[in-house]
């Protein structure tokens, strides 16, 4: 009996400990934020010897700790936030509205349509460009992203991924008035698309796996 | 032998008992979590709402209180507000679970709105007052606007007391809002229709177009001059495209270029590509003179830079036609040069293909006058004739002036025949080059 009872301490205490990873796991998955210079800002860090952790552009406990410690010892308001001054003193350039603007249509066509070619690119972030200047749409490029479901690859997370070189000349092309759908509102992968209503638009045209409609 | 197999069951209940208890921490744990993200999800949600009635109920009451002032004071921060809380409404209504083609006619009632009220502003600070047929288009809005407020009032009741989105929510995450507060056929009677010259009126949408002139060409005439243009015969057909423009679409397989010609006069219309990688060959002056002779070869003559942007490999060169000295910005052509390539990748014409036509620079005041208007802490540094772009009246004539104040450059327009201020640009630096803002 008395085993018994050791072997239900045993587990018990597994349980415990379990129990407390897991509670620390889940603490530690609350949604961290993503900056447009994070990569470069924990690069920076690393390079100074303050970051150990990966260069994976998220704003994590362990990048706000290099950050404060950074602060601290460069005599800058210790917050754990970059802004302008820490940003000089990193040497990071911060960018303008329009970058920001760029780098988002960059990650929603990255995520969107990172297999297409180049022309499905440019397309699709002219569609998020038309949106923004129709009237059945909101009116700021982070509007038209987000508005919910309006892109598959927004709602399931894909927009985080970084974006690549061809979508970020694709999103300068679009921004710089390449429009290849001649003012298409929507597009859809027949092989995927789920919506019937979609199916009613008028087609323009066809770039790689993507039709786009008006 | 006995003992031993009581040992064994004692290890197997044990091992279960202890599963149990993991799965049922874990499973706890999960839930709370799960509560929180939904619980807050949800007061998003209500926020955003709440957020809607309240501009909603702001801009019936603004609405209703510019019918019934003539001061142009009170009727321009009534409008700057108006104006406001349309912003933050088209804002908060598209981030409620809501599928955006249920949205499309409460964003057309917004931004219509929107747009309307900042053309009065602009009139208001022009000087003029509101005539007659802007009251009754305010009218009209009114009573779109105090139909709104209603359902949404009617839905506020709801919502502050029993009633969860998300739990609301269809298979898709949509909530019910989107089958009843906003369904298409009662938001499509809250649309008035305006007669206003807005970023957002019909003429502006649909704009005609008047750049392309003669006859239609073949799809082998279009064809031989792709072939003439890339000095290639590797061009391939990819069809027929009808949209604003009807187009003949090429590729180029040598330089993996997409190119549209236009089926009327035969124009290149566009050219897309993603540049090639490596070492620059030719500097960024060397690039403008590429895109300038490309143009002539296109036959667009008189095109000249005025604007560069460096992008990597890639420069993009702002050509217009300058004319009698008169820069025709609305005529704006882009040109993609590859420095490593010395080539074309890129060619967007869509501007001047849309607007382009002769046309005579007017001014009721003179260059000096204009000048006066300028704020005396800036520097001129360069005067232009030009023709510029205006969202509400199609293009106007307007001086540039080329300006300096500390490190800053500015780009400013003042309206040659008004002298009102048209337009005020900055260069801003960012990591992709010099961009005006």
């Amino acid at each position: 009996m008395k085993k018994f009872w050791t072997l239900c301490s045993v587990c018990l205490s597994v349980c415990v400990v379990l129990f407390l990873v897991g509670f620390w796991g889940l603490k530690n998955t609350s949604v961290y934020s993503y900056d447009t210079h994070m990569y470069e800002i924990q690069s920076r860090l690393k390079d100074l010897g303050y970051y150990g952790g990966a260069i994976n552009g998220v704003y994590d406990d362990a990048t706000v700790v290099a950050i404060k410690n950074f602060q601290k010892d460069h005599g800058i308001y210790v917050s754990g936030a970059v802004g302008g001054v820490t940003a000089n003193a990193l040497g990071i350039n911060m960018t303008q509205q329009e970058s920001y603007d760029l780098y988002l249509l960059a990650k929603c066509i990255h995520a969107e349509a990172r297999g297409e070619p180049y022309i499905g690119k440019v397309a699709v972030g002219a569609v998020i460009l038309n949106r923004v200047a129709s009237p059945d749409f909101p009116n700021t490029i982070y509007g038209v992203i987000y508005q919910p479901w309006a892109f598959t690859a927004v709602h399931d997370g894909q927009i985080d991924l970084e974006p690549d070189g061809a979508s970020y000349q694709a999103a300068t092309d679009a921004l710089n008035g390449w429009d290849p759908t001649y003012g298409c509102l929507y597009y859809y992968n027949p092989a995927t698309a789920s919506s019937s209503w979609i199916f009613n638009r008028q087609t323009v045209v066809t770039y790689g796996d993507h039709i786009f409609a008006i | 032998m006995k003992k031993n197999n009581n040992n064994w069951l004692y290890i197997l209940v044990s091992i279960l008992s202890a599963s149990t208890i993991v799965f049922l921490c874990l499973f706890l744990s999960f839930s709370v979590a799960s509560n929180k993200y939904r619980q807050t999800l949800e007061n998003n949600y209500k926020k955003n709402f709440y957020e809607v009635a309240s501009n909603i109920n702001d801009m019936e009451i603004d609405i209703s209180k510019i019918v019934a002032t003539k001061d142009r004071g009170v009727v321009s921060t009534l409008l700057n507000s108006l104006h406001s809380n349309v912003n933050l409404t088209l804002a908060n209504v598209n981030q409620l679970p809501i599928t955006y083609d249920k949205l499309t006619n409460i964003n057309m009632l917004l931004n219509k709105i929107g747009g309307f009220s900042q053309s009065l502003i602009e009139k208001v600070f022009d000087g003029d007052a509101l005539s007659d047929e802007d009251y009754t288009q305010i009218n009209n809005i009114h009573t779109s606007v105090l139909s709104l407020k209603y359902d949404i009032n009617n839905y506020y009741v709801k919502v502050h007391s029993d009633f969860e989105i998300l739990a609301n929510a269809d298979s898709k995450g949509a909530s019910d809002f989107s089958s009843s507060l906003l369904n298409t056929e009662s938001a499509n009677s809250k649309v008035p229709s305006l007669i206003y010259d807005g970023p957002f009126s019909e003429s502006v949408l649909n704009k005609e177009v008047v750049g392309l002139s003669g006859e239609d060409i073949s799809q082998g005439q279009a064809l031989d001059l792709a072939k003439k243009l890339f000095e290639t015969e590797d061009v391939s057909y990819q069809g027929l495209v009808s949209g604003k423009f009807t187009t003949y679409n090429f590729y180029v397989n040598r330089d993996g270029l997409n190119v549209a010609i236009t089926k009327k006069g035969g124009l290149l219309l566009s050219v897309t590509s993603y540049g090639s990688s490596g070492q620059n060959t030719i500097d960024a002056n060397e690039g403008v003179k590429v895109a300038e002779n490309f143009a002539r070869t296109v036959g667009l003559d008189n095109m000249y830079s005025v604007w560069t942007q460096a992008c990597g490999n890639i420069l993009y060169v702002n050509l217009a036609p300058i004319v009698n000295s008169c820069i025709y910005y609305s005529d704006l052509v882009k040109v993609k040069v590859d420095l490593v390539s010395s080539r074309v990748v890129g060619w967007e014409a869509t501007n001047y293909a849309t607007n382009h036509k002769s046309r005579v620079f007017t001014s009721s005041i003179t260059f000096r006058e204009a000048e006066q208007n300028l704020s005396s802490i800036l520097k001129v540094e360069e005067r232009n004739y030009t023709i510029i772009p205006d969202k509400y009246v199609g293009e106007v004539s307007a001086y540039e002036f080329i300006c300096s104040w500390k490190n800053y450059t500015y780009y400013i327009y003042i309206n040659s025949n008004t002298g009102a201020e048209a337009n005020i640009l900055r260069v801003i630096d960012t990591d992709n080059g010099e961009l005006l803002e």
